[in-house]
């Protein structure tokens, strides 16, 4: 996303999900485990702002902690839209050769408020 | 490389196929049956049906001030543990919380206070239930004389119903609190809406400060914290709750605002001041002065009560049971306590441990019958400063957990602290008031219970008893939960 597009974006979208992308993003980069104050100092993002919304992203399980309970890993829903984009990307490679659903082809179960269709 | 391997664990990252509470039915509660604990540990109908007889006595004028004040600590109290049900799911509530800010030796002491306050309640509503049964075959009649063997039967078969019910697992006692509760709100909507019709109109006044004492009032604060203890029930069934750190803290909230709200509906709907009736008439003639079909309105009432009574102990025996649970999976007690039901995975064997704690009492209490029922007021005294020190200890370890993981406010810490220090001096309060009222058995019953403690934290850290793993082992995020990056260095595109 180039900075017009980020600037677009926040002029139209409410800031707590771009804020809530940004952390997900943060933590996919930031390797197995990333501590809040991490992921804070990364996104010069206030404290509050970013407990607040790691614990959104914990309540809806995009977001999980570390057994430890000090870091955050990518958590279960996440998986699941992963394990879509590849096996989309899979789909994509046999077009021409299926037009059998990609989930069903990859034999994944959707993600929780996803419809499979 | 299949689509799997892109989220296959990275090597060496501390997550394991299961955690510490390996056995139990993990995250299949919905919202509805945490709720249903939350307010059944509260008895919402029963004590909103109580709160303006009981205030009455105590306050008088002004009296919703003392709800509004009590209301206002423990919401204090929510709020901070909300900090730890957002962040820790475990069966041990409490006592798992305060083992994260405070160690080993704060969270036996937890432990202990959980054990007391709720075995305490347990075998109070146990004996609540016996005492409102027979009366609903003549509610509106005077107290019925029952031969306390009579009445042991009817503890013992409450006793059995209630374990019955959470023997067959988690799922379906979920279910039946959530019915019982439905039931009794319901109830309670109808005779609150009944009684504002009776009266014509909803006494405004009893909102007034006008006439009202500070220390009575104050008085009356203590004796809403009583009624709005045990909000924190819900946390008891995180690990099995669908989505814990939503769930949890969400019914926690609902609980702790339903209950203060309905405190003041009912303040609302009968003027305190008319109290002095429900001593002489029975509660049916304090809620309908008027009515001519007092029976069936009785009837109503008692079935409220006894309704409260039963999803109260099955709340508070599902609380403690869980905490035995625990503690036999942290290494406090005998491993073998930690024993689940391969079927119902449901912590069976912990429900056994504590059905002695739970029924023995209520048969004592019963079996002594009116002589000595003192006793039970001594013990609820007891119970009390037992919540308090439960409460006061966890809020302390709020901030040092916070600081631990590194997510600590100034503002969360203040809440804290402040929460900490007021349920800290409503302890000296009762032990004042206890001892001025000269009770000293419930004095003599915490003075023990610090000796369990003191007697516990040896046999555990000093002489290695039960083999200890990890105090306050909670649902840690076991490969099922993430999403592990891999190695971006030997990182692959789907073919």
């Amino acid at each position: 996303m180039t900075g017009a597009d980020e600037r677009h974006f926040r002029g139209r979208q409410p800031g707590a999900v771009n804020h809530a992308l940004e952390i997900l993003g943060a933590i996919a980069r930031g390797g197995p485990v990333v501590t809040a104050r991490e992921i804070s100092a990364m996104l010069h993002m206030s404290k509050a702002t970013t407990y607040r919304i790691l614990s959104h992203l914990v309540q809806e399980e995009y977001v999980v902690r570390s057994p430890d309970l000090t870091g955050y890993l990518l958590g279960a829903r996440v998986v699941g839209f992963a394990e879509l984009v590849a096996a989309q990307s899979v789909g994509d490679t046999h077009q021409e050769e299926s037009t059998v659903p990609v989930t069903s082809s990859a034999g994944t179960k959707p993600p929780p408020g996803v419809d499979p269709a | 490389m299949s689509v799997r391997d892109h989220t296959a664990p990275r090597p060496g990252l501390p997550i394991g196929v299961s955690n510490g509470l390996v056995g139990l039915d993990r995250r299949v509660l919905p919202f509805s049956s945490v709720l249903a604990q939350a307010a059944a540990g509260a008895m919402p109908a029963a004590m909103a049906l109580s709160t303006p007889s009981l205030l009455g006595r105590i306050v008088g004028p002004g009296a919703w001030l003392s709800v509004v004040i009590a209301g206002a600590v423990m919401w204090l109290v929510n709020l901070t543990l909300r900090q730890f049900s957002t962040r820790v799911a475990s069966s041990g509530s409490l006592f798992s919380f305060a083992a994260q800010g405070l160690g080993p030796a704060g969270a036996l002491a937890v432990a202990v206070c959980m054990l007391c306050a709720y075995g305490t309640l347990a075998s109070y509503g146990l004996v609540q239930s016996s005492e409102y049964l027979p009366r609903l075959l003549d509610p509106s009649g005077p107290r019925p004389s029952v031969d306390p063997l009579n009445s042991v039967l009817v503890v013992l078969m409450f006793a059995a119903l209630c374990f019955a019910i959470m023997a067959r697992g988690v799922r379906r006692a979920g279910r039946f609190t959530l019915s019982v509760e439905a039931i009794t709100l319901v109830l309670l909507a109808l005779l609150l809406g009944l009684s504002v019709i009776e009266r014509g109109s909803v006494d405004l006044q009893a909102l007034s400060v006008a006439g009202a004492d500070p220390g009575r009032v104050l008085s009356g604060v203590m004796a809403m914290f009583s009624v709005f203890f045990c909000i924190e029930c819900a946390a008891s069934l995180s690990a099995e709750s669908a989505q814990p750190f939503k769930s949890v803290p969400r019914a926690t909230s609902i609980a702790t605002a339903a209950m203060v709200s309905l405190c003041l509906a009912s303040l609302l709907v009968a003027a305190p001041q008319s109290a002095g009736d429900a001593g002489q008439h029975g509660a049916e003639h304090f809620w309908f002065p008027e009515a001519e079909h007092h029976s069936l309105l009785a009837f109503a009432i008692v079935l409220v009560r006894l309704l409260c009574n039963l999803g109260s102990v099955l709340a508070v025996w599902t609380c403690l049971s869980r905490l035995v649970f625990t503690c036999a999976r942290s290494g406090l007690l005998p491993a073998r306590w930690g024993g689940t039901d391969p079927s119902v995975r449901t912590p069976v064997a912990a429900l056994v441990v504590t059905a002695p704690f739970v029924v023995g009492p209520a048969v004592v209490l019963t079996l002594a019958s009116s002589d000595v029922r003192w006793a039970e007021h001594q013990v609820l005294g007891a119970s009390n400063i037992a919540f308090f020190l439960m409460y006061a200890m966890t809020c302390l370890a709020a901030p040092l957990f916070l600081r631990r993981i590194g997510e600590d406010l100034w503002s969360t810490t203040a809440i804290a602290v402040i929460a900490s220090a007021v349920t800290s001096a409503a302890i000296v309060w009762t032990v004042v008031d206890e001892w001025r009222g000269g009770r000293v058995l419930s004095l003599a019953t915490i003075a023990v219970l610090s000796v369990v403690v003191a007697g516990w934290r040896f046999a555990v850290l000093h002489r290695g008893r039960f083999g200890l793993t990890a105090i306050g082992t909670h649902d840690a995020t076991i490969l099922s939960d993430v999403h592990v990056p891999a190695d971006p260095v030997t990182r692959e595109k789907p073919a």
